[in-house]
């Protein structure tokens, strides 16, 4: 009993961690319709800019970390002004192609600016575990998952309840109307970018506060992708709630399928688990349900 | 290339390639140049051409999956993957010749991909992409979990060497002639394929997919058909990997690997069978390039080292990949086509 | 007596709350050119989607040929001859003329991948076959100088006269076209409307039509079905629809009529 409750709440923190970077997927798809597949390497960018700020610049962590996001910030308005504003109106096909050149650029500039070595990342969130009783939770997971979630409350806030984020919602949705509207689209774009790479960069540092950082940092991108689909790539909260889902998944095949199968399935499992749930809900759980027009 | 003045007895002839005596001519002659290379170029750069010939073969087969039919493929490198893990199992535990277990190989990756293109009943679209890099996270665990006696488990494979006849194909000229061969019929598959019924079936899904079906095409089987035959192309290149590297790793079919083939046919041109051709030409060319100037540079100035320089070719690749979109999207195909038609109407331009 | 090619009985289709075809039924014969028409949003298109089988309708039997056809997909509607042209432009845009049209005989044609890799005689022979045969089609629709065109590069107009094409390419028993005449000027809907009366004459096949072009309706149809907020509330010969008061007043009182 224990087992399984200590293995669900490492699943719902590991859960969340993926949520916030599939929430990163979700503010880019939303108001810029892009689905990025760079967005592994935008989280690794943005640790590597974290590290920079700490350990290059010397900056003390309260100062680190906003110098951080204000980088992220202006890597998210470089990257879509260079790559994906000239693409405004292709074909989504081309916009995924160009993200796929992107993964390649990000990745030879990460290698030539910072170089291949792996370093110490700082300590931004006190090591170690909490107990709960007898449940240990790890204590950066935790803040990391409490950041996920009070983000995508607001998140979630700025979608429904403000004019900005409203408007960010129409111009998903067409284009076209949403020009009509005196909606700027490129405007809306440049929020999305910017809350994208911010969002990928807050989700580095959980994810390495205290550990170690390199190129493979960008693994993250593509598990969390499939994360953005399960919820549905235009919901906030359908990121993560399929977030979480996936993390409890993936603890319990760990838990109790992995000694059976000699610990791959655990890896395995959460896409299949994904595909089972898009066969019967192609547009993920909270996905809005799209009716081609001809 | 067609010279001005031609003129077509019938509606199907324009549909050949090649149709003057001259052009036929010229075309032979490289063929035969192709043949004779090993004869000129040296050791490495014939091992180089090679590679290059197995990567096109993979490449061609991302071009009919990804290029006519449009659907987002990110995990060809497992597909080759699975081509080269057979075959060499086959050549390895069977003892089978290498012109039976490479294509088994290639029949075994496209199987495998039909498990992948499935979905394709119910999902549309980009999601769609999901299934393939699912297909790349679970090939390295599969062949480490596999029991060791079917693919070495871990460990990879070690590779029997080609026999034809019972002789040995020896050396790298023997292993460039066998690649050739196969580069030249898998080319002419995807040339032929593009012009027949099954290939317009795959450009109209990817020019409209929703109206396709409406038109009598049946979605499913086509975009299923598409990855098959793509993955087919994948695990023949594959299979000839494997002979060519006499070790085959897990390791060597990497999610990288599948992004780098979509850059290839990106820079090269995604609508053409061509396209796969020029692409692999070209980057293999820039990561030569960079090679010998890295080795020239490396002794001159201090930071040039091989860990900036391989990086640095990927900043001009995801550049070039990403301006190639922006500035033309069609890829060098099209200006090979501009070039054509230029000397087509030549010598007067306003014809 | 002519037969019943097509009917539609009762169909019903909903998008959540919006109900897009509340009651339409409609009866085609042999021969005879259906036009239906009403205001924008009345539902026409998305009619024409369920007798094409890419919406389901919620309630409602389509029956083609006397057979029940409901379930049936939108690809095997096509192999049976239900073709149909768009609204707005569906064309494929880097195909040429030709293989646009040409892709209108895939149900027809028999070549499986296998065939179309090794592309050897039969398989060419049957690729020449079908490349005269839409090369009727092209003459026929009087695209010749085009044919080698990418239809990207060509205006509204003639991409219309293209979908017209490949529709033609299905060997149709039944021709469902979607306002095949909205953004062209007048000749080029002269023009059409000449193919759609030949095309009916050389292969005495049904067609529904929907348009806006009251004077074009009323020129060339045999039937006039009006429909409005998903119902139809008037249907018959040109002449009776034109003076019907509730069609009058669904157009706001009939000056367009
Ligand atoms: N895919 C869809 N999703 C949601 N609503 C839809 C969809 N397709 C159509 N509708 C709605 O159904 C109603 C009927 O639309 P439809 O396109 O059938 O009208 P129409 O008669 O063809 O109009 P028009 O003359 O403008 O083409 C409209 O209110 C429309 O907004
Ligand atoms: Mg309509």
């Amino acid at each position: 009993m224990i087992e399984l409750v200590q293995s669900l709440s490492s699943g719902v923190l590991l859960g969340l961690l993926y949520g916030i970077v599939a929430l990163s997927f979700v503010v880019i798809y939303r108001a810029s319709r892009v689905v990025n597949l760079a967005q592994g390497e935008v989280v690794m960018v943005g640790a590597f800019l974290a590290w920079m700020a700490a350990s290059s610049f010397g900056l003390p962590l309260y100062l680190a970390i906003p110098a951080a996001l204000a980088m992220s910030a202006c890597f998210g308005v470089i990257i879509e002004r260079f790559v994906f504003r000239p693409l405004t109106g292709q074909p989504i096909f081309a916009v995924v192609m160009a993200s796929i050149g992107l993964i390649i650029l990000l990745r030879g500039a990460t290698m030539v600016i910072w170089g291949p070595a792996t370093r110490p990342f700082p300590q931004v969130f006190p090591l170690g575990a909490i107990e709960i009783g007898p449940i240990l939770l790890n204590t950066a997971l935790l803040i990391g998952g409490v950041i996920t979630i009070i983000c995508a409350a607001g998140l979630n806030w700025f979608f429904m309840r403000t004019d900005a984020g409203l408007r960010l919602a129409a111009v998903a949705e067409d284009h076209t109307t949403a020009l009509s509207m005196g909606i700027s689209v490129k405007k809306s774009a440049i929020i999305a970018w910017v809350l994208g790479t911010t969002l990928a960069t807050v989700s580095a540092i959980i994810m390495l506060s205290g550990s170690v950082l390199g190129v493979t940092a960008a693994e993250i991108g593509f598990r969390a992708l499939p994360v953005a689909l399960l919820g549905g790539m235009e919901s906030v909260r359908g990121a993560v709630i399929a977030g979480v889902l996936v993390g409890m998944a993936e603890a319990l095949a760990s838990t109790y399928l992995d000694p059976l199968t000699n610990g791959a399935l655990s890896q395995i499992f959460p896409f299949i688990l994904i595909i089972l749930v898009l066969l019967i809900r192609p547009q993920g759980l909270f996905g809005w349900k799209i009716i081609e027009r001809i | 290339m067609l010279p001005s003045g031609i003129i077509f007895k019938s509606y199907a002839a324009e549909e050949a390639f090649l149709v003057t005596r001259p052009q036929k001519l010229v075309f032979a002659l490289f063929i035969v140049a192709l043949f004779l290379f090993p004869m000129v170029g040296s050791t490495y750069l014939v091992g180089t051409v090679s590679v290059m010939m197995i990567t096109m073969i993979a490449v061609l087969g991302l071009q009919i999956t990804v290029g006519m039919a449009g659907q987002i493929n990110l995990g060809q490198s497992a597909f080759v993957g699975v081509g080269a893990y057979v075959t060499a199992a086959m050549a390895v535990n069977y003892e089978l010749p290498f012109w039976l277990a490479i294509p088994i190989g290639g029949l075994t990756a496209g199987l495998t991909s039909i498990l992948f293109g499935l979905p394709a009943a119910r999902i549309k679209g980009f999601y769609l992409a999901l299934t393939t890099v699912a297909a790349q996270v679970m090939f390295p665990l599969a062949i480490s979990r596999l029991p060791q006696s079917w693919f070495g488990g871990s460990n990879g494979m070690s590779m029997p060497s080609m026999e034809l006849f019972g002789y040995e194909i020896w050396g790298q000229t023997g292993l460039y002639l066998v690649n050739l061969c196969f580069l030249i019929v898998f080319t002419t598959l995807a040339f032929n394929l593009q012009r027949s019924r099954v290939g317009r079936a795959f450009i109209a899904i990817r020019e409209n997919d929703v109206v396709a079906p409406v038109m009598g095409i049946n979605l499913v089987k086509y975009k299923i058909l598409a990855f098959f035959i793509g993955a087919v192309f994948a695990g023949i290149s594959g299979g000839l990997y494997a002979y060519y590297v006499t070790y085959v790793t897990a390791e060597q079919f990497t999610l990288w690997l599948s992004v780098i083939y979509l850059g290839m046919l990106l820079i090269g041109g995604m609508t053409s069978p061509l396209g796969a051709i020029f692409g692999v030409i070209i980057i293999t060319f820039l990561q030569e390039t960079t090679h010998e100037i890295g080795g020239y540079l490396s002794g001159r100035i201090s930071f040039v080292d091989e860990s900036v320089l391989f990086p640095a070719t990927n900043i001009l690749l995801g550049a070039v990949i990403i301006a190639v979109l922006i500035f033309e999207p069609h890829g060098m195909v099209r200006r090979w086509r501009i070039a054509k038609a230029a000397y087509r109407i030549w010598p007067n331009p306003h014809g | 007596m002519r037969n019943t090619v097509l009917s539609a009985k009762s169909l019903r289709l909903t998008f959540g709350a919006i109900t897009a075809v509340e009651d339409i039924s409609l009866q085609v014969k042999t021969g005879q050119i259906c036009a239906l028409i009403g205001p924008n949003g009345a539902g026409k298109s998305s009619f024409l989607n369920c007798l094409s089988g890419f919406y389901s309708p919620s309630s409602g039997t389509v029956e083609f040929e006397g057979e029940d056809i409901t379930g049936l997909t939108p690809f095997r509607r096509a192999e049976m001859g239900m073709a149909r042209t768009f609204q707005g432009n569906q064309t494929y845009q880097s195909m040429t003329v030709r293989e646009n049209i040409l892709s209108g005989f895939h149900s027809q044609m028999r070549s499986g991948l296998l065939g179309g890799l090794l592309y050897w005689g039969g398989v060419q022979q049957e690729n020449a076959h079908f490349i005269n045969l839409a090369e009727e089609i092209i003459e026929f629709l009087e695209l010749e100088p085009l044919r080698n065109t990418l239809v990207g590069e060509l205006g509204y107009g003639l991409r219309k006269r293209i979908d017209l094409g490949r529709a033609l390419g299905l060997n149709p028993k039944i021709l469902i076209m979607d306002e095949p005449m909205a953004g062209m000027n007048t000749e080029e809907k002269g023009d059409l409307a000449r193919f759609i009366l030949d095309i009916r004459d050389a292969r005495n096949i049904p067609i529904i039509l929907v348009e806006h072009d009251m004077e074009v309706v009323m020129d060339i149809s045999d039937e006039v079905t009006v429909i409005d907020w998903g119902k139809v509330i008037s249907s018959g010969p040109p002449d009776k629809v034109r003076s019907d008061p509730k069609v009058i007043s669904a157009y706001l009182g009939g000056g367009v009529v």
